[in-house]
This record gives structure tokens, C-alpha cells and sequence, in this order.
């Protein structure tokens, strides 16, 4: 599903209700949210892209404040959906994710020693017993 | 052709039974409606994994909608039921928590008073326990005092990590019970499990194969036994002949044709939702009110374990976008019950990382009235992301006959047959023990040092452990099935999986789930010479 260019248009009004600027990050449209963000997320979950678009139908030319607390506050099926395509876009970005620390899920290997065993640790709590009912 | 046993699931349920029955030499037909896990799907190592998570591996059936699926009506229950259909079960999407019950799990009446006993014990669970352990490659520590000394899982357990060693000194300090996590997670390579790396992304698709789910550990090893595991089944009805006795199930494939399966005995393993759906459709002019439900208790007695979250953050990067999800460690501090406290019996603690930036901002596990959209965005973030630890919270809840599942008279799956309802109320004492059990985990957290905590009292979305729906009992007045999960009714027809629970503890209830499993089946091995068959 294409979304026109007013339609994205009225997506970044909202999802900058969510995620404004502030804190020297960007919001959701100068994230490219409602462009290029947006097409990964469809890409990855199409099955989103019709509820998107009848969100974005009803919001068109109202005030995106107003469309953001009645979903927030009705609708909570269409929020969800935006809940899901404006942080998955944001996060997405390579310059946010650059910002904010995050390289993604990668592995990182278990260090075969076991911290648990350091600094006696372990130690207090045996000390301290069994802490269960027997079987009667 | 006519099997030996036929099992309905290919759970974890389903996976331990059909195992130890091909190895006794039976010959076993397994019926699942769900294909094998795709784990092409398992997007961890890719930009679109928070975002693709939802889709491929949502735990909410109705939300997933996959062709597997069932749709659940959950309008009049204070929690959701979520479940997974495939070879593997719940096991694919579980949290992979290894949790076995406490000696007095078994015996809730004699105790507290409430619900009811067991007709079994710890003792009598433990050697099962013990087996399905090795077979599932569970890693853990052997002494936890919360438990009767034993034998302890094969593999070690995962690393506490910075956040675990702050909770566990702070626990020291307080005196409380802290044990290294006991996790269905392989900490090293172990038959077909990989080593898990700690990303973190458990619970949607681990791409190590390290996660410990039925469909690694079980199916292929019970195919080359020679069991037969036919995928894209959904069973519609099991059928009984004039003598009483279970001939089979009639099953529907993905093209919509129906089939027969014929064996002499039949297994459910199919969820506390699946497992009395199927014995409600299974209604005839001799049992009207379903198959083995002459107690009436067939659906009744649900219980999903309420679950809350309290997440502590910290000063100090955590790492917390990684590691077991999984858990670090547990508590079980406040598990036995002390009736000062206003409620009986008590809940598990597990200490969870959170995961990457979108995590930050969803229901689970920071509650939707935590949400930080606005102008608290980017701090909400800042103070998340790799900052927060959290403690997961199982809540024991008692049995009640009006929570149940039912047919619901509208609703249907994609092959037209009667989708379940589930009824479900949080009773006052699971109210109070939720909020005791909130309060301390946040003293736990706070004495750990973090400087504010997000509690989300209960998540909706968060009924994985489905139990109690066809009670396990002596007296087939008052249960379902017997101690060996025959049911009382149909001598052919048996229940293993958490449905038989008479009680739910404060556990998540794999590991007990499948020990259960694996004790009423080599109880029905030892006495097939005396099995009644329709035949």
C-alpha cells in the first residue's frame, strides 16, 4: 500500500505528538518517520498499512493533539498501531540509533565464569537456609 | 491406520510423552495444528527486529491471526490468554523461566487451608523432574535453598550480569532469597541447543537455537523414533464408541479436508484453553456436557497466573538491552505463604533485562499508564534504555469454578468451529498478593539502588500459563482426571498437560508441565498390558 504524500503528511503531525524534539534529538518527521521510516515498517509489517491508513483518513485536517489524546484515550487498537509503526520507524533511523547508544541485538558471548560466585555472594544466602515447607 | 496412542499437541506436553512412548515401542500419531516454527522469521540480528517481533512472533493469538491460530474471546477476562500453535508449543514463545514447584505447591489444602492438595507430592515428581531436565537441557544451580537438596540441571547457569549482582547484594542486605536463574536456556552447546549469546530476544525467535523449545530438543529426535507428526491438523471432535472408549480424533487439514485418525488410546496436550475446547465439541448423546466432564468440571477452574512488573532504574548502564529473557536470577522470598501478610500463598520473582529502544516504549513490561510519549520522550528513553532491570512477578491464583472456558456461541476459527470463551476474575486475595508482592519488588529494586521504579501492576497481555481446567483428583465427583491423568470417564482418554493442575502455584509451569508429562506416561507404559482399548 502507497500512502500519498498528505496522508504521510498527516502521520508526521501525529507521530510528532509522540515523539517530539527535544533533548538534542530529533522528532518522528525530522526522523524521516513518515517517509522512508515509514516504508521499512510496511515493508516489514504490511499488515498494518490498512488500519494506518483509516487512522490518518479520520485524522485528516483535525488537529493531531486532539487525534493523539481521543486514541490514546477511545481507540486503543489504533493507537496501537501507531504505537508500533512511529517508534519502529524512529528506531530504525541510523542517526538515532547512532545517538542514543543502541547497536541492536547483537550476541554477546556468556564470560564462562561465574559471577555468582564472586564476593561470597552465594555464601548469604545458603547461610541462611532453607526457606521452603516440606511436604507434610 | 489405527496408532498405538494418538496425542493432540505437539507441545511440550505432546513432545515428552510421544518421546518416551516411542522409546517404550509404541506407535504414536501426533495431531498439530500449527507447522513447524520459522525461524527465518527470528530477525534479532536485523534493524527490524523490535519491529518484526510483533508480527511473527506475537504471543496473543488474536492478535497474530496466523493460520495455526484459534481466535480467543477474551471480552469478559481481566487477562488475556496467550499460547502458541506449532511443533514446540508455548515452548516457542516462552520466557524460558525453569520453574519447578515447592513441596508445598502439592499440598495447598493441608497448608493454607485453600484450594486443594495434590494427589501427588514433590518427592514423588522429583526423579521426573530430574529426566526431563537432561532431556530439555536446563542450565541452573543446584542448592537453591528454596527447594529439598537435589540433583541440579546439567548445564550451568547464565551470568547474574551488572544488574544481577546489584539485586543479589542488595538482597544480602535485606536477608532475602536470591538464587541464580534456573532458565530452559543452553549456557553452552548441548545436543541440538546452540550457545546462547544474550541478546536478549528470547521470547521472538532465537536465532542461536538456544532456547530450550520442544521443537529442538524433542520433535526431531521423536520423528526418528518413528513417531508420526502430522502437521496442519486441527482436531474438530474426538469420537466414542458404544463401549465408552475413544476411537480416534476427526481432524481437518489446511485444504479443508477431513480425516480420521484411529488409535487406542488418545492424549491431550493441548493447553488449559485447547484441551477443554476439544472435550466441549467432543459432546454426544451419551455425554452431553462433553467427554469426561461427569463432574461438570471440564473448563472450570482456570487460572493464568496474574502478572505484574516492577522496573527499577539505575544510574549506571545496566547493559540491559541484553542478556537471558530468560531469567538472571529469582526470588522466592515471599513465596510461602504468611497469612500476616492478608492473603494466602505467593508469587515468583524473575530479574529480566528490557531490551532494545521500541521495548522502552511498550505495555510490556512498563504498563501502559507508564508510557513516555511527549515530552518526556527522549528522557523516558535516556533513563531506559540499558538503565532498567526488571522484575517479573508470577502470582499464584487459586481455583475457581466460575473462571472457565466455554464455547463461545458466536465466534469460530477459520474452519468453522466453535472458538473458545475464557471467563476469567481476579479474585481479592490475588489483588492483595500482587500489591504486596509490587511493594517488595520495589523495595528490592530501591535497595539495589535505583533511584526510580516503574510498576505496572497487571499487563493484560500476559496469560502464558494456562492451567486447572481438567482437574487432576481422586474423587470423580470433584476432578477430571486421576493422579496418572487417565479421566475418570473414558478409560482410554487421558489428559497430561497443565489443564490437570489442581492448584497453580506461583511458578511458571514448563518444567512441572513436563515432568507431569513424563510420570503419567511411563505410568500408562507400565500398565498397557491392562489398558482398556476399543479395539
Amino acid at each position: 500500500m502507497n500512502l500519498d504524500d498528505s496522508a504521510r503528511e498527516v502521520l508526521a503531525g501525529l507521530a510528532d505528538i509522540m515523539i517530539p524534539a527535544g533533548d538534542n534529538m530529533p522528532s518522528a518527521s525530522q526522523a524521516d518517520v513518515a517517509g522512508g521510516g515509514l516504508d521499512r515498517v510496511l515493508t516489514a509489517r504490511p499488515d498494518l498499512a490498512e488500519a494506518l491508513s483509516a487512522i490518518l483518513d479520520k485524522a485528516s485536517g483535525l488537529d493531531p493533539a486532539q487525534v493523539m489524546a481521543d486514541l490514546q484515550t477511545n481507540d486503543e487498537a489504533a493507537f496501537g498501531v501507531l504505537a508500533e509503526i512511529v517508534p519502529g520507524a524512529y528506531f530504525m533511523n541510523v542517526t538515532v540509533r547512532e545517538t542514543i547508544g543502541y547497536s541492536g541485538q547483537g550476541p554477546q558471548p556468556i564470560d564462562p565464569r561465574p559471577d555468582y560466585m564472586e564476593d561470597g555472594l552465594l555464601e548469604s544466602v545458603i547461610r541462611r537456609g532453607p526457606i521452603y515447607r516440606p511436604t507434610p | 491406520m489405527a496408532a498405538d496412542v494418538l496425542i493432540i499437541g505437539a507441545g511440550p506436553t505432546g513432545a515428552v510423552a510421544a518421546k518416551r512412548l516411542a522409546e517404550a515401542g509404541l506407535s504414536v500419531v501426533v495431531l498439530e495444528q500449527g507447522d513447524w516454527p520459522d525461524y527465518s522469521k527470528a530477525r534479532a540480528e536485523h534493524a527490524d527486529f523490535e519491529v518484526t517481533a510483533g508480527r511473527d512472533w506475537a504471543a496473543n493469538p488474536n492478535r497474530r491471526q496466523a493460520a495455526s491460530d484459534y481466535p480467543i474471546d477474551d471480552s469478559d477476562s481481566d487477562i488475556s490468554a496467550v499460547l502458541y500453535n506449532a511443533v514446540g508449543g508455548s515452548t516457542v514463545l516462552y520466557a524460558a523461566h525453569w520453574q519447578r514447584n515447592m513441596p508445598s505447591d502439592f499440598r495447598v489444602r493441608t497448608l493454607d487451608g485453600v484450594g486443594d492438595d495434590w494427589p501427588l507430592t514433590y518427592e514423588d515428581l522429583e526423579p521426573y523432574y530430574e529426566q526431563v531436565e537432561t532431556d530439555f537441557g536446563i542450565s541452573g544451580l543446584a542448592g537453591d535453598p528454596a527447594f529439598p537438596p537435589g540433583k541440579g540441571p546439567p548445564l550451568p547457569p547464565p551470568p547474574l550480569a551488572p544488574m544481577g549482582r546489584r539485586v543479589a547484594k542488595a538482597h544480602n542486605e535485606l536477608g532475602w532469597h536470591w538464587w541464580p536463574g534456573p532458565n530452559a536456556i543452553a549456557t553452552r552447546p548441548y545436543g541440538a541447543l546452540g550457545e546462547c549469546t544474550q541478546r536478549g530476544t528470547c521470547m521472538w525467535g532465537c536465532v542461536e537455537g538456544a532456547k530450550s523449545t520442544v521443537d529442538r530438543t524433542h520433535w526431531p529426535h521423536n520423528v526418528s523414533l518413528g513417531v508420526q507428526l502430522i502437521t496442519g491438523a486441527r482436531v474438530r471432535r474426538l469420537e466414542v464408541n458404544q463401549r465408552g472408549l475413544v476411537t480416534g480424533a476427526a481432524y481437518i487439514d489446511r485444504e479443508g479436508q477431513e480425516h480420521f485418525q484411529q488409535a487406542d488410546v488418545t492424549i491431550l496436550g493441548a493447553s488449559g484453553i485447547g484441551t477443554p475446547r476439544l472435550l466441549l465439541l467432543s459432546a454426544t448423546e451419551r455425554f452431553p456436557d462433553g467427554l469426561a466432564n461427569s463432574s461438570g468440571l471440564v473448563g472450570r477452574r482456570l487460572m493464568m497466573h496474574p502478572f505484574g512488573t516492577v522496573v527499577g532504574l539505575f544510574d549506571e548502564d545496566l547493559g540491559s538491552t541484553h542478556g537471558v529473557w530468560g531469567q538472571h536470577l529469582h526470588s522466592l522470598e515471599f513465596y510461602e505463604t504468611d497469612t500476616s501478610r492478608g492473603f494466602v500463598r505467593g508469587a515468583k520473582w524473575g530479574l529480566q533485562p528490557t531490551g532494545g529502544p521500541v521495548s522502552m516504549t511498550r505495555g510490556y513490561p512498563w504498563g501502559e499508564e507508564n508510557a513516555i510519549w511527549g515530552n518526556g520522550f527522549h528522557e523516558g528513553i535516556r533513563k531506559r534504555l540499558g538503565h532498567s532491570a526488571m522484575w517479573g512477578i508470577i502470582a499464584e491464583d487459586l481455583p475457581d469454578e466460575e473462571n472457565r472456558v466455554v464455547l463461545d456461541s458466536s465466534l469460530t476459527d477459520s474452519d468453522g468451529i466453535a472458538a473458545p470463551k475464557i471467563i476469567y476474575r481476579m479474585s481479592e486475595n490475588s489483588h492483595r498478593l500482587l500489591e504486596f508482592h509490587l511493594a517488595r519488588a520495589k523495595e528490592s529494586l530501591e535497595a539495589a539502588g535505583a533511584h526510580e521504579t516503574v510498576v505496572a501492576p497487571l499487563i493484560r497481555e500476559t496469560g502464558w500459563h494456562l492451567l486447572g481446567t481438567s482437574k487432576m483428583g481422586t474423587d470423580p465427583a470433584t476432578s477430571v482426571v486421576d493422579e496418572w491423568g487417565r479421566t475418570h470417564d473414558i478409560p482410554n482418554l487421558y489428559v497430561f498437560d497443565g489443564s490437570v493442575w489442581p492448584t497453580s502455584s506461583g511458578m511458571n509451569p514448563t518444567a512441572t508441565i513436563a515432568a507431569m508429562s513424563l510420570r503419567c506416561t511411563e505410568h500408562l507404559v507400565r500398565q498397557r498390558s491392562h489398558q482398556k482399548v476399543p479395539g
